[in-house]
Order: C-alpha cells, then sequence, then structure tokens
C-alpha cells in the first residue's frame, strides 16, 4: 500500500512542478518587455567617406544561392581594383535567404552588405542603413529612375525618399516562345498585342499544341495575370498598389477585364492540364523539350533553357501591350545591394556599391543573365542570342517608363496568403475573377493591417 | 541437530519480526530521510531538468507570450490580447487546416492501424520463416526513408505522366487519370494515403512484435474451441494487443494532427488551401508572412488539440490491472 501511494504520487509531484516551472516561465516572460525591437535606423556611425585607405578590411556578403555566381564574380572583380579589401559571400537557398535575411540581419554576426527583394522591410525594422550621404558623395542619383525601388519614404512607403541601397542589375519578366512550334502553326511575327496573342494561342490549341506552359504549383499563374494587369491598368496603377500606396487597390475594373481574359485562356484550355501541380524545374524542362509555344518566365531562366536546349529553341519577346499604341510593360525586379546598420565598415561597403556601376562590373552582370545598370555605355552582348533579346527588350521596356514591381513583392507574406493560393483557385474553376481580386485585395489589406 | 535448526528458524522468524516491528516504529523518522532522499532524486534529475526548462518550458513560454502580440518577429510588437486566437477560431483557411488535419486522423491513424492489425495477423500465419521476414522487411521499409523523400517521390508516382496515371491508361481507366495533387478534389485523399503508405509499416511491426508476446496456448485453446480466423481475431489477438494498439493509435494520431513534411513537401498546402495542415500554416505565417504572434496563437491551439485529442485515446487504451 504505502509503495502504491508513493508510485501515485511522484508523476503528481512532477505535473506540479511542470506546471510550477511552466506558469513561471509565463510570468517572466509576459513581465519582460515586448518581444522586438527599434525603427528604422539612423546614418552611418563613422564619418562617410570615399576613401577607402589601404588598411586590411573584411566584408562579408549575404545573399541568396540564385545569385552566388555573379556575386563570386562581382567580389572577385572588386577585390582585384581594392586590393585592401576582402569580401566573404554566404548564401542560403533563395527562399531560406528571402526569409532568414531578417533574422541575419538583427544577429550579432550581421553580414556587412546583403541583397533583398523587400528593402522596406528591413528598413522599417532598422536593418538597413540610411545611404542619402553616400549617393550625394558619390553621385548615384546619376542612375535615375533605377534607384527608384531602392527608395523608402519617412512613412515607409518603397519608390521614393531615402535611398537604401544600389541595384547591381535587374531580373525581368517576359514571354519565351519556341520558334519550331510558332512556324509549324504559321505564326511569322510575334504577337505584339493581347489580340495578336489570343490569336496564336487559338492557333497553337487547334494544332494541339500546349499554348502556355506554367508552374502553378508555385503560384506562377500570377505571371500571366500580371502582364495582362500591367497592359490594361498601366504601370503606375500597379507601381502604386505594389508600393503600398494609400488607398490602393486592386479590386478594379482594369484589373477585372484582365482576370476576366486570363479566365477565358483557363477555360478555352490554353495552359497545361496539370498547371497547379507542375513546378517550375518541371516548366523548364518541358518548355525547352518542345511541350508549348509560351512560357512566361523571368530573364532569370534564360541561363537555364540555354543549358537545356540550344539557343535557335527559344526567343524571348516583351508580355503583349494592350492595343498597338499601348505601353510596353514588364514585371521587373531589381537585386539591391544595402549595407548592414550593423556594418563596422560602411565606407568600404559603400565602395562595393559604387562599383557596380563600372563597366566590369556591368559585364559580369550581364554574363550571368541578369540585366546591368544603365550608365549610358552600352555593354557588349553576342548578336543574334536570346541574351541580346533580353537586353533590347528591357531598354524598349525602361524608355516606354513600363517597368512594374512584382504583385508578389507588395507585402513578405501576400505570395503565400494569398498569389498562390488565389492563383490556383481561379485555374482550377474554384472561384471567379471578381472573387479572386476581392480575395487578393482582402489579403493585401490584412496585411497591411488596413 | 533438530533443535539447532529449530532455533535458527525461530531466529530468522523473530529477526523478520523485529526488523518488521522497527520498521513501523521507527516509519516517522524514514519519512524526514525519504524526504532528503527525495531531494537527491532531484539533484539528479537537475541536469536533465534544466535542459527540459531550457529547450522545452522556455520557448514554449516565449511562444504563449509572442502569441498575445501582433509581431512581425524583428521589429517593434503590439500587445493585442486574445485577437490571435480569436482569428485562430474565425479564420476559414486556418479552420480549414484543422479539418484537414482531423482528415488525416482517417489516413494517418485509423487505416494504417486496422491494416497493420490485419497485416500482422496475416503473417503470424505464414509458415514459412524466408517469407514472413521478407514481408516484415517490405512493410518496414517506408518507415526508414524519410518522410521528405517519400513525398518527394510521391509527386512523381502522382504527377500527369507519372506511375499512378500510366497504370491507369494501361488499364483502360485514361479518363480518371488526372495530376492527383493538382486537383482540388483529390489532393487531400491523395496526400493522406502518402501518410497511411508511411504509418502502415510501423503499426505492423508494433503489433507483430505485441502478437509474439501473447501465450500461444491462448490461441491453441481457442482452436481446440472451434474458433475460426475472425473469431481469433477478437477473442484472442485484439485483447492481447490492447497496450499495442493504444502505442499505435497515439503515435499516429499525433502524427496526423502535427502533419508538417509530407504535406510541405507534396503540395505546400495547395491547390488553393485544399491540403493545408496546421503545421504548413504555422509555417507559413512565421517564417514567410513574419506573423510570429498569429503563428504562435496557432502553435498553442494546435499543441491543445493534440493533448485534447490523445487525452483521452491514453484513457481508452490504458491497460486495466
Amino acid at each position: 500500500m504505502p509503495q502504491r501511494r508513493g508510485s501515485v504520487r511522484r508523476p503528481k509531484h512532477i505535473t506540479t512542478f511542470a506546471v510550477a516551472a511552466m506558469s513561471l516561465t509565463v510570468v517572466l516572460g509576459l513581465t519582460a518587455c515586448a518581444p522586438g525591437g527599434s525603427g528604422p535606423a539612423e546614418g552611418p556611425s563613422v564619418p562617410v567617406s570615399t576613401e577607402v585607405g589601404s588598411e586590411k578590411v573584411e566584408l562579408t556578403l549575404y545573399d541568396g544561392q540564385g545569385l552566388q555566381a555573379i556575386d563570386d564574380a562581382l567580389i572577385a572583380g572588386f577585390e582585384k581594383e581594392f586590393p585592401n579589401i576582402t569580401i566573404t559571400g554566404n548564401y542560403d537557398p533563395d527562399n531560406v535567404h528571402a526569409q532568414n535575411l531578417p533574422r541575419v540581419l538583427s544577429g550579432d554576426n550581421a553580414p556587412d552588405l546583403a541583397q533583398s527583394s523587400s528593402i522596406v522591410d528591413e528598413v522599417t525594422d532598422g536593418l538597413f542603413l540610411n545611404l542619402d550621404e553616400y549617393e550625394k558623395a558619390y553621385g548615384w542619383d546619376a542612375l535615375g529612375a533605377q534607384l527608384t525601388a531602392a527608395r523608402v519614404s519617412t512613412d515607409l512607403k518603397q519608390g521614393s525618399g531615402s535611398l537604401y541601397g544600389v541595384p547591381y542589375g535587374f531580373v525581368f519578366s517576359g514571354v519565351y516562345y519556341n520558334p519550331k512550334l510558332a512556324s509549324q502553326i504559321g505564326l511569322t511575327e510575334m504577337p505584339a498585342t493581347i489580340d495578336e496573342f489570343d490569336a496564336a494561342l487559338a492557333k497553337a490549341k487547334a494544332a494541339g499544341i500546349t499554348p502556355i506552359i506554367a508552374a502553378g504549383q508555385l503560384g506562377l499563374g500570377t505571371a500571366a495575370f500580371q502582364n495582362l494587369l500591367d497592359a490594361y491598368a498601366g504601370p503606375e496603377a500597379v507601381s502604386d498598389w505594389v508600393y503600398r500606396a494609400d488607398g490602393a487597390t486592386i479590386d478594379t475594373p482594369e484589373a477585372t477585364k484582365a482576370a476576366d481574359k486570363l479566365k477565358s485562356w483557363i477555360d478555352a484550355g490554353y495552359f497545361n492540364a496539370d498547371v497547379n501541380s507542375t513546378s517550375q524545374d518541371a516548366s523548364y524542362s518541358r518548355f525547352a523539350n518542345g511541350e508549348a509555344l509560351f512560357m512566361m518566365q523571368g530573364s532569370w531562366a534564360n541561363p537555364i533553357l540555354a543549358k537545356a536546349t540550344s539557343a535557335d529553341n527559344y526567343g524571348f519577346i516583351a508580355p503583349p501591350t494592350d492595343g498597338a499604341n499601348g505601353t510596353k510593360t514588364a514585371v521587373y525586379n531589381s537585386a539591391t545591394v544595402g549595407i548592414s546598420a550593423r556594418s563596422k565598415h560602411p565606407n568600404e561597403a559603400a565602395a562595393f556599391l559604387n562599383w557596380l556601376r563600372s563597366d566590369a562590373a556591368r559585364q559580369i552582370v550581364l554574363e550571368n543573365g541578369n540585366i546591368p545598370l544603365s550608365t549610358g555605355t552600352p555593354v557588349a552582348t553576342e548578336p543574334g542570342t536570346v541574351t541580346e533579346s533580353l537586353v533590347t527588350v528591357f531598354d524598349e521596356v525602361s524608355t516606354d517608363s513600363g517597368l512594374v514591381p512584382f504583385v508578389q513583392n507588395a507585402t513578405s507574406g501576400i505570395n503565400n496568403s494569398a498569389w498562390v493560393p488565389q492563383t490556383q483557385s481561379l485555374f482550377g474553376g474554384q472561384i471567379t475573377p471578381e472573387q479572386f481580386l476581392a480575395n487578393i485585395q482582402k489579403a493585401y489589406e490584412d496585411e497591411l493591417g488596413r | 541437530m533438530s533443535t539447532v535448526d529449530g532455533n535458527a528458524s525461530e531466529i530468522a522468524v523473530a529477526a523478520v519480526a523485529r526488523r518488521v516491528e522497527s520498521t513501523s516504529t521507527r516509519r516517522p523518522r524514514r519519512s524526514v530521510g525519504a524526504r532528503r532522499l527525495r531531494w537527491a532524486g532531484w539533484l539528479f534529475a537537475l541536469p536533465a531538468a534544466v535542459m527540459y526548462g531550457v529547450f522545452v518550458l522556455a520557448p514554449l513560454g516565449s511562444t504563449i507570450q509572442y502569441s498575445f502580440y501582433d509581431w512581425n518577429g524583428i521589429g517593434r510588437s503590439t500587445f493585442i490580447g486574445l485577437d490571435n486566437y480569436v482569428r485562430v477560431f474565425t479564420d476559414p483557411d486556418l479552420l480549414a487546416a484543422v479539418v484537414h488535419s482531423f482528415v488525416f486522423i482517417l489516413f494517418f491513424s485509423i487505416i494504417p492501424v486496422s491494416g497493420g492489425l490485419v497485416t500482422a495477423t496475416l503473417i503470424r500465419d505464414i509458415r514459412s520463416r524466408a517469407l514472413s521476414t521478407t514481408a516484415r522487411v517490405l512493410l518496414f521499409l517506408p518507415q526508414i526513408i524519410p518522410a521528405a523523400g517519400a513525398a518527394v517521390a510521391w509527386t512523381w508516382i502522382y504527377s500527369n505522366d507519372g506511375a499512378l496515371n500510366q497504370l491507369l491508361r494501361a488499364v483502360g481507366l485514361g479518363a480518371v487519370a488526372r495530376p492527383w495533387l493538382g486537383d482540388f478534389d483529390w489532393a487531400l485523399i491523395a496526400v493522406g494515403i502518402i501518410g497511411t503508405w508511411l504509418s502502415l509499416g510501423l503499426c505492423t511491426v508494433l503489433l507483430l512484435a505485441g502478437i509474439g508476446k501473447i501465450d500461444t496456448s491462448l490461441y491453441e485453446a481457442a482452436r481446440l474451441d472451434g474458433a475460426g480466423w475472425w473469431r481469433e481475431l477478437f477473442s484472442v489477438t485484439l485483447p492481447g494487443l490492447r497496450a499495442e494498439i493504444g502505442v499505435c493509435v497515439t503515435i499516429t494520431t499525433i502524427a496526423a494532427l502535427a502533419s508538417f513534411d509530407v504535406v510541405f513537401l507534396a503540395t505546400q498546402g495547395g491547390p488553393g488551401k485544399s491540403t493545408t495542415v496546421p503545421g504548413v500554416e504555422i509555417y507559413l505565417l512565421g517564417f514567410t508572412q513574419n506573423r510570429v504572434g498569429l503563428a504562435s496563437a496557432l502553435a498553442i491551439v494546435l499543441m491543445l488539440l493534440v493533448l485534447l485529442v490523445v487525452g483521452p485515446i491514453q484513457r481508452l487504451f490504458r491497460e486495466r490491472s
């Protein structure tokens, strides 16, 4: 009997202990100050200078693996010109990099330089240095509109205000086509307007060719929607939405027109039948194998397609415009490098940013499949290559002021919370175009706390 | 001699009696010693308790704390009371995730446990040793493949030109073929079947071990009494496996409710939100949408949900003594 009582009692003690410890932890936690820290960071802690001297300085750079080849080449080029500065690159898979960036930048071993595609979040959290003084010292304002995405205003809106980074290049999205399938269906000239594009899709479908292959598993049906949206609504309205302008909405008649058009393509069977379970890698290889006439993808796909198939098996055009006089648009993103607010060597880090404008750096960027900064001096491209088409299309679109940031970058979470599930639902016929836009707008306002 | 013997046993009995007596008289004093002993026991448990406190209780405490804040994980945070919990219980996407995890109990737990029971009984009946070992190894194989690897392999099987659709087309059922993981109606079931495949082996092996412990004379007696296969299963095997079935159901139910890896790798919760589960939502909210507070609230709700479901299961399968 005593033994039995003992064995009953002991677990009770353990529970009591656990409960006590747990409540203690909770109480301690709740009474401690609220989690999290500060707002936007001030300028650099050391005097701003364009002189880097000859003292040995070690910097670190943090980026996604997708840009590792470019970064490594840029670092090597920079170190050749500035032998006293060494830069060590640290890389994570792209999605891990995007998620970890704020955590890495707020850690004790924060890198001096980091690439970010959502600088407004880093700025809000005080992780990136304000570069206004360096802009003045180096004359970066000559880069003009190319710095738009790297600016954040005092009310924390992207697209204007103080400078927080310098892009070393751009990626942008357009339409890849398969010239062999095009000539097979008698398409001698590539479509430039949405109507021409429509006709080409119908011809391909009639010939038993998949008109467009899209990787819906990751919600990349969004690319088709945004190309239509940019054409109908115009680059400015869409940019405002992405840059979180006050009262911005995507639930507009123009957007509805775009969603209706996309829906008509889906209903006509213009996309691969398994769009919702097709991964991005699969879409690349299936397009390279000649399965589809078009693929709406970015400049980053060029090096991958170049390896998967021969150069005469694919080409690149700008997304279709709304009528012959419509603005040429393209969805773009800049690979913007910022300086950590915790960097001990902001002057040397700024020297790296400034070097990105050099011809040597721009050539490296181009050779690695990105579109380099435009400084007035052209970069050398091999004539007749897809790379040349990419540079030409980018020039055309930027002269037409048609560059639009990715709608998926409006907030850090909106791609997963809205674009992926909502495009999948639209492609799967679960929701109407009106519901599609309303749901996206609801998620947008929810994420922004409006 | 005999007297000496008798004396000796008498002495022994007396000694025992004295010892018993002394135990009872010394009892109060001993309990002080016992208390000291108990503290000594805690001292031994201290290293483990510290680890438990630092790595289990402290994070749990922080999670509870975060769940009352609107916080992106880095910047300023705002105390918002129970708003995150209200959201967990009113957001249709998050509620759907909870419902999906209950659907998974069918695929991760009920089907594998009943299937494992039948399979284990059948394997027990196999006379050939080599054959039964082969069957055991084959069934246990999915258990040693990481769930992540299995999920990737299954995405190929389920793809448009994958093994399953090829098979369907080969037998003239091409009309049924579809991209299973991209289909709004079938994706949840397709992911569930991956879970069934993963846990069937574990249940079979656990139950086989249990069957091995059942006294064979019980089976003999049952057979002599004219019991058939089913009668044997219900009257001998099932009662004998009570504890093992309890373990199987507990482990697999937790796996269903707290599932993450299989779903994340197979569908990321898509298409739409048709296969999302709390585990995936917690990850997406916390790490890609930077809503640490809401993710923490969902995590706490998930933990309570698991306790709520597993508690009664434990009671149900507790061995009657």
